[in-house]
């Protein structure tokens, strides 16, 4: 095995490239990459955006829309109907390629004159403020959802009903606050669980019934704090667990927190996976640093967001279904060997391109659907194409693109910072690697300063009633200033957060039907700020080299005891493993042997 | 032909999914029918 260390471009520390890399990037014909996997994922998120919307025209039929950009940028962009339209075709728009001028800035002046789709809705009826959604029904604010019907306020719901605040959810059903859990009905404060039903306050718990504020627990009914109790005893303690009061949930969390903190957590979340490494992984193998790689996701490395059949892939965020060969890929599925491409579907033989539909051997191409043979948008025979890709090629190393911070672009690097799509506040670069506006000016990243909002604020936080049986109908026709904002005056506010608060927020009349059914205190957040909050409680997209913090007869420290003798007797546990919680947490983390004994 | 394979296996983790998704719309359905009630 030779390994070879580079220094990346980006944040100038070294990093490794195994000899298993190379042999990727000489399967797929690529140069090994200059920038290191960490700066590598940033610019792959920074090319991606769900959440900031804006309120804009659209420059083809002048109807008010919902867009994804904002009015001042530099992108010409369609509503729905007339992107998806046939009154106009992307390759009208082609260019001639100019050996005399970089690849990256000819790619990207074709890039400002494309329209860009608003939001892409598919198939949806009365969703608002959505974003890469397909077959929903009356949804507000949630993105990349699938079958959903009324759902409020949630990122990735798949076959979901009737909730709310949910991030990644898969069957759930009158849920609400849901972190990456699946097959949920009547839970509340849900994290990493599957299979629940009428559960609040649970971490990776699996097919448990009525249970409350519990911790690792399977198959388990009756519980609360981890203690077992009779249906009777239950139903006489579980009313003084009352979340329809906001007191009671705050005072509920921090004693889940409590226990949460005492209690092992395994040192990877892993479920039917083998030989992989890396934090949330499901049905997969043999994959290297993925995270959330649900569901087939094979021979893979530095995926994030992947599932659904993804074979031989490097450096793909949210990609899959059917996609094998992809390499710095965002946003794509049904894809095979696409390279250095954003938001693609069904494409085969694509390099630096976005939003292809059908296509096949494309280069440098934005929003085609259905064609063959492109460079810059401009359809060539199969022979002048393939003459032309291997002299671009070579001339992408020969004049290069140079940043205004001296990073210099070549053929296998992927699109320049200076050219993403959004500016870092409004992508998912910001969600799971946050900066303040000072540090990512500094980084080189684009900085988009929010809209000023004239908000006219009815009620604060402190004035809203603590139960959800004391508010008023009227609360609908108010404008609820977010816990996060300080309101000087009636028009002026200071936000405490760096997480896209909005500053104030509504309550739907759904919204507060599906609070009084299912007798939950409402937020006092603004739904941004509720969404970073959830981002929080997933581990980084990191990995640290750690020790087994069991003991023999307890964990480190002394602060939680085995309940089982361990195959280590009473000595240190010797296990290393690689994981997404780093030692200044205060988790206590098991490995898998540990975890396993104590808890399956 | 490609494509068809990588369809054909995607069948593979496809099912499972859908077998849950049957499953949980069932212990749904029973759940508000006779445990609920």
């Amino acid at each position: 095995m030779i390994n070879e260390t580079q220094k990346c471009q980006k944040c100038k520390k070294n990093f490794v490239i195994e000899q298993e890399d190379f042999n990727f990037y000489k399967k797929i014909k690529v140069p090994p990459p200059t920038f290191c996997p960490d700066c590598r994922l940033i610019n792959r998120l920074i090319n991606l955006s769900e959440l900031t919307l804006y309120k804009d025209e659209c420059d083809k039929c002048g109807e008010k829309i919902v867009s994804l950009f904002s009015p001042e940028t530099k992108y010409p962009v369609y509503c729905n109907t007339c992107w998806w339209g046939d009154s106009w075709d992307a390759v009208d728009y082609g260019i001639d390629y100019d050996f005399n001028k970089s690849f990256f800035e000819q790619y990207y002046d074709l890039r400002k004159i494309v329209p860009c789709q608003a939001t892409n809705i598919r198939n949806s009826i009365d969703c608002k403020y959505c974003n890469g959604i397909i077959r929903c029904k009356n949804c507000t604010y949630i993105t990349s959802g699938m079958q959903s019907i009324n759902c409020y306020y949630s990122q990735t719901p798949l076959f979901v009903k009737d909730s709310m605040d949910c991030n990644f959810a898969i069957n759930a059903d009158h849920s609400y606050e849901v972190v990456n859990s699946g097959g949920l009905y009547n839970t509340k404060f849900t994290y990493f669980s599957d299979e629940c039903m009428d559960c609040s306050f649970i971490f990776n718990c699996l097919g448990c019934t009525n249970c409350f504020g519990c911790i690792n627990l399977r198959n388990q009914k009756y519980c609360i704090f981890n203690k077992k109790y009779t249906k009777e005893e239950y139903e006489e303690e579980i009313k003084k667990w009352d979340l329809g009061s906001y007191k009671t949930i705050k005072k509920a969390e921090e004693k889940f927190l409590e226990l949460y903190y005492k209690t092992p957590r395994r040192f990877a979340l892993t479920l039917n996976a083998t030989n992989v490494s890396g934090d949330d992984i499901q049905n997969s193998k043999n994959c290297k640093n993925c995270f959330s790689a649900t569901h087939g996701v094979e021979d893979c490395k530095y995926i994030f967001h992947g599932g659904l059949l993804l074979k031989d892939s490097y450096d793909v965020t949210l990609g899959g279904d059917k996609s094998e060969l992809l390499y710095q890929v965002t946003g794509s599925t049904e894809c095979q060997r696409t390279f250095f491409s954003r938001a693609c579907n069904n494409a085969v033989d694509v390099e630096y391109s976005e939003n292809l539909y059908d296509c096949s051997n494309c280069f440098g191409c934005s929003k085609l659907r259905h064609k063959k043979y492109c460079i810059l948008n401009k359809q060539y025979t199969k022979e002048e194409y393939l003459k032309l890709i291997s002299l671009i090629k070579k001339q992408m190393d020969i004049v290069p693109f140079v940043d205004k911070n001296g990073i210099i672009y070549k053929y296998g690097d992927f699109y320049p910072f200076d050219h993403a799509m959004w500016a870092y506040n409004e992508s998912w670069g910001h969600q799971w690697f946050p900066l303040n506006k000072e540090e990512a000016i500094k980084k080189g990243f684009i900085w988009h300063d929010n809209v000023e909002r004239n908000y006219k604020i009815t009620i604060n936080t402190n004035d809203l009633p603590d139960h959800i049986n004391d508010v008023p109908l009227n609360i609908i026709d108010d404008v609820i200033a977010c816990e996060h904002s300080i309101w000087k005056s009636k028009d002026t506010c200071e936000v405490t957060c760096n997480e896209q608060c909005t500053t104030a927020f509504r309550i739907l009349p759904n919204e507060l039907s599906l609070y009084r059914s299912m007798k939950i205190a409402l937020p006092r957040l603004c739904p941004n700020c509720r969404h970073y909050q959830r981002l929080k409680k997933n581990n980084p997209i990191k990995l640290w080299h750690r020790k087994c913090m069991c003991s023999g007869l307890c964990s480190e420290g002394g602060m939680y005891k085995n309940t089982i003798k361990h195959s280590h007797g009473d000595k240190l546990c010797s296990n290393e493993f690689e994981t997404a919680i780093n030692n200044e947490r205060k988790e206590i983390v098991y490995c898998k042997d540990c975890y396993q004994i104590e808890f399956i | 032909m490609h494509k068809l394979k990588l369809k054909i296996e995607s069948y593979k983790y496809l099912l499972p999914i859908i077998f849950k998704t049957v499953k949980f719309k069932l212990k749904v359905w029973w759940h508000k029918k006779f445990i609920k009630r």
